[in-house]
């Protein structure tokens, strides 16, 4: 029986983005060498970011193996088109003097991989730009070189997601970049791309794009399962789609639809927010369209659900609105709703195995909505939640462990030294809808990202 | 005694065929559209409003005729109006309990539109039935607004349903249908599990077999064969016909002229798409909002 990890057992092992409270994310994860690499990222709010930092946790010190180059190849900050234009304004009229654009704004996505003829794996890591994503790659985690043309030579903002599978490395795009304007919801061709010589720096595409839909606007998560490469959309037209593929054969592969229309909860369910494999199922959280810093999303309700998917292509819904289906009925078997009962918990966006058990991290934008009242205390921030069985899940944090401006657990990784969980920040943010709405005295949240350590 | 089933849902979604089938399973009555709840009394509801001074009010006369008499005749419907008029002051939920009881031990099915004509309507349900089963039955806003407006035009009655309504958002089929999904969405956030589920219209008739046992294990009632085939047959309600001169409605004009399933043809429905123009209002589209609230429910 496996022992969850509860409150008690987590400490902060970095907070305040580790010397930049300007450093919004902790946005992935991955174990190379015996050490823990987390990357970093900022707000695409049109601001000067601070440089994408890749940072090395060993023997309880941090240290930063790549810091992102202000060579002037981004010319200008993006810009995230879905944010408010009040809000944009107010933190431009934040901003101090002009500072060069640093090239990379995020290190977003990571993956260690062998490629078969070399001797060892090798580190990779997707960065996010305004001169559009790459992948980079390092032998010894300490020297990078890139492994992927800027944005695959499409204007695609960042590599979000990475993932070996059989031998192969995949990945994928999300931020359709026009000019400093960045469509996070959108890929500029939503595509699975594969590795076919990582030190050359070629790829091909391993899907068609949308796979034939084009009301698939990107791909937004990747796993490998049972065999199979599965791939998650986001579609607004219609709700997300999992795809699935043996990748045998010429690129594009041919791909199969294993879940459609969002799970039959349509465009409630907009995108495929994260997978993990766990007790020989595939698990799927998902998103709203909610962000986690508006106010009141356009149409109310709408709260993540968890979705188990076993290797015949059969699924149940674990937590989610019960629903009739073209399937037949499906009820949550964990006995809870959406968003594990809090409607604020707009996406599942982390999922981790870790110990024997599966651990879920939220994003929460409970926090901006109490601030839409006129009193009452503000809080929020996302939610850690554990189950050693899948089914039955247990509140581990929550209200962004005492932080409402920690909006989400970005990334989730499970080492030999604990679960680690990084935070997603947006102090800047909040703090504006505070001002915003006169009640600054409300709250005093915290900049930076944080990491957890559970153990 | 059973918690009752309410349909939720705009006129033209089916309401009419899918209450009267769900009303003919053994454990079930179906009802005509009682309206019941745009009041807080009977003398409310059968004072309050013109539509319940007109057909709005054939459906409960028809109903207590026939649990009263056993029949439904202009004499039992007499007799059924002598009954409300002497219990006026009753809440609306002795009503329904009277019903209840008249019923038996079977799941009343309700599926008066006219709770969805006004927020306060919706939340007497909620008030009097804090445990009610909730079916949110949904159709295509082009398909629900077309029907709409050929109902309209093929009923003499039904022309005059804007100042019946007193309610002009409502004139529009279009408005009508965002308003009451809308509501309906609103009022059922956070609701305990399994109370409130919802199906697409198109969905269900075209996918009986498929789509009836789902609905017979939500509600926690027999799905056997001889279940669903009673089901199959809404015609073999009382109500799926004219009543008598004095209340000949109490349900949608078409089902009670042709209450039959046509499997067929059902097997055969298509949705319609959202983009295009509004055939009712030449030049205009939907409403982005429209659009979105679609989408939200399974349409394209």
């Amino acid at each position: 029986m496996s022992r969850l990890l509860d409150s008690t057992c987590f400490i902060r092992a970095a907070r305040g983005g580790l010397g930049r409270p300007d450093a919004a994310g902790a946005q992935a994860m991955a174990v190379f060498g015996g050490a823990l690499y987390v990357g970093t990222g900022a707000l695409a709010a049109g601001v000067t970011p601070p440089p994408a930092r890749l940072l090395r946790f060993a023997g309880e010190t941090w240290r930063t193996v790549l810091e992102s180059p202000t060579s002037g190849m981004a010319e200008e900050p993006a810009v995230d088109l879905r944010l408010a234009p009040d809000l944009l304004e107010a933190l431009h009229a934040r901003e101090g003097g002009a500072t060069s654009c640093p090239d990379d704004a995020g290190y977003v996505s990571l993956a260690v991989f062998q490629a078969p003829g070399e001797s060892a794996p090798a580190l990779y890591v997707g960065t996010a730009s305004p001169a559009g994503g790459r992948v980079l790659r390092s032998a010894d985690g300490e020297s990078f070189e890139p492994a992927s043309e800027p944005g695959f030579d499409l204007p695609a903002y960042a590599v979000t997601a990475l993932c070996v599978h059989d031998g192969r490395l995949f990945a994928v795009t999300r931020g359709a970049l026009d000019g400093p304007l960045v469509d996070l919801d959108a890929s500029a061709l939503p595509v699975v791309h594969m590795c076919l010589d990582p030190q050359a720096g070629s790829w091909d595409e391993a899907s068609l794009p949308g796979f034939g839909d084009e009301d698939n606007i990107a791909v937004t998560a990747l796993a490998s399962f049972d065999g199979w490469l599965y791939a998650g959309t986001a579609n607004p037209e219609r709700g997300f789609q999992l795809w699935r593929t043996r990748a045998q054969g010429e690129a594009p592969f041919d791909w199969e639809p294993v879940i459609e229309d969002g799970a039959y909860a349509f465009t409630a369910n907009h995108a495929v927010a994260a997978l993990a494999v766990f007790g020989g199922a595939l698990y799927l959280g998902t998103a709203t369209r909610a962000l986690g810093y508006e106010e009141e999303p356009a149409l109310g309700t709408d709260a993540a659900e968890l979705i188990r998917l076993d290797a015949d292509g059969s699924w149940d819904l674990i937590a989610g609105q019960p629903r009739f289906t073209p399937l037949g009925i499906r009820a949550p078997l964990a006995m809870m709703g959406a968003g594990f009962d809090d409607r604020y918990n707009a996406a599942f966006e982390s999922l981790c195995a870790h110990d024997g058990a599966l651990y879920l991290g939220t994003r929460h934008w409970g926090a901006f909505a109490a601030l839409a009242q006129e009193a009452g205390p503000v809080v929020g921030g996302y939610q850690l939640w554990a189950s050693a069985d899948g089914l039955d899940w247990e509140l581990v944090l929550e209200d962004g462990a005492g932080n409402p401006a920690e909006v989400a657990l970005a990334s989730l990784a499970s080492t030999p030294e604990g679960l680690f969980a990084g935070s997603a920040n947006v102090e800047p943010l909040l703090s504006l809808a505070a001002a915003l709405r006169e009640r600054d005295d409300s709250i005093a949240p915290r900049a930076g990202f944080e990491i957890l350590r559970g153990r | 005694m059973p918690q009752p089933l309410f349909i939720l849902c705009p006129p033209r979604s089916y309401s009419s065929i899918v209450c009267a089938m769900l009303g003919q399973h053994p454990q079930c009555y179906g009802l005509p559209e009682l309206n019941l709840f745009l009041g807080d009394t009977l003398g409310e509801i059968w004072y309050g409003t013109v539509f319940m001074r007109s057909f709005g009010k054939h459906g409960l006369l028809r109903t207590l005729a026939e649990l009263h008499d056993g029949e439904q005749t202009e004499d039992s419907v007499i007799r059924a109006q002598s009954w409300i008029e002497t219990r006026l002051n009753w809440p609306i939920a002795k009503v329904f309990a009277h019903i209840q009881e008249c019923v038996g031990e079977r799941i009343l099915i309700d599926k008066s539109p006219s709770t969805l004509f006004r927020q306060e309507a919706l939340a007497r349900v909620m008030l009097n039935f804090p445990d009610a089963s909730l079916l949110h039955l949904t159709r295509h806003p082009r398909g629900t607004s077309e029907s709409v407006i050929a109902l309209r035009e093929g009923h003499e009655g039904l022309k005059s349903l804007n100042q019946v309504l007193n309610d002009s958002d409502r004139s529009d089929p279009e408005r009508m249908w965002r308003l009451s999904h809308e509501l309906v969405l609103a009022m059922t956030t956070g609701l305990p599990l399994g109370r409130y589920m919802r199906l697409k219209g198109e969905w269900l008739m075209a996918n009986l077999a498929v789509y009836l046992p789902q609905i017979c294990d939500w509600l926690d009632i027999r799905s056997d064969a001889d279940a669903i085939q009673a089901m199959m047959h809404p015609e073999t309600s009382p109500y799926a016909c004219p009543g008598p001169a004095n209340a000949p409605r109490g349900n949608d004009p078409n089902f009670l002229e042709n209450p039959r399933l046509d499997p067929e043809r059902l097997a055969r429905l298509k949705e319609p798409r959202l983009e295009g123009e509004l055939s009712w209002n030449p030049g205009a589209h939907f409403d982005p909002r429209t659009v979105g609230l679609a989408k939200r429910l399974g349409y394209a």
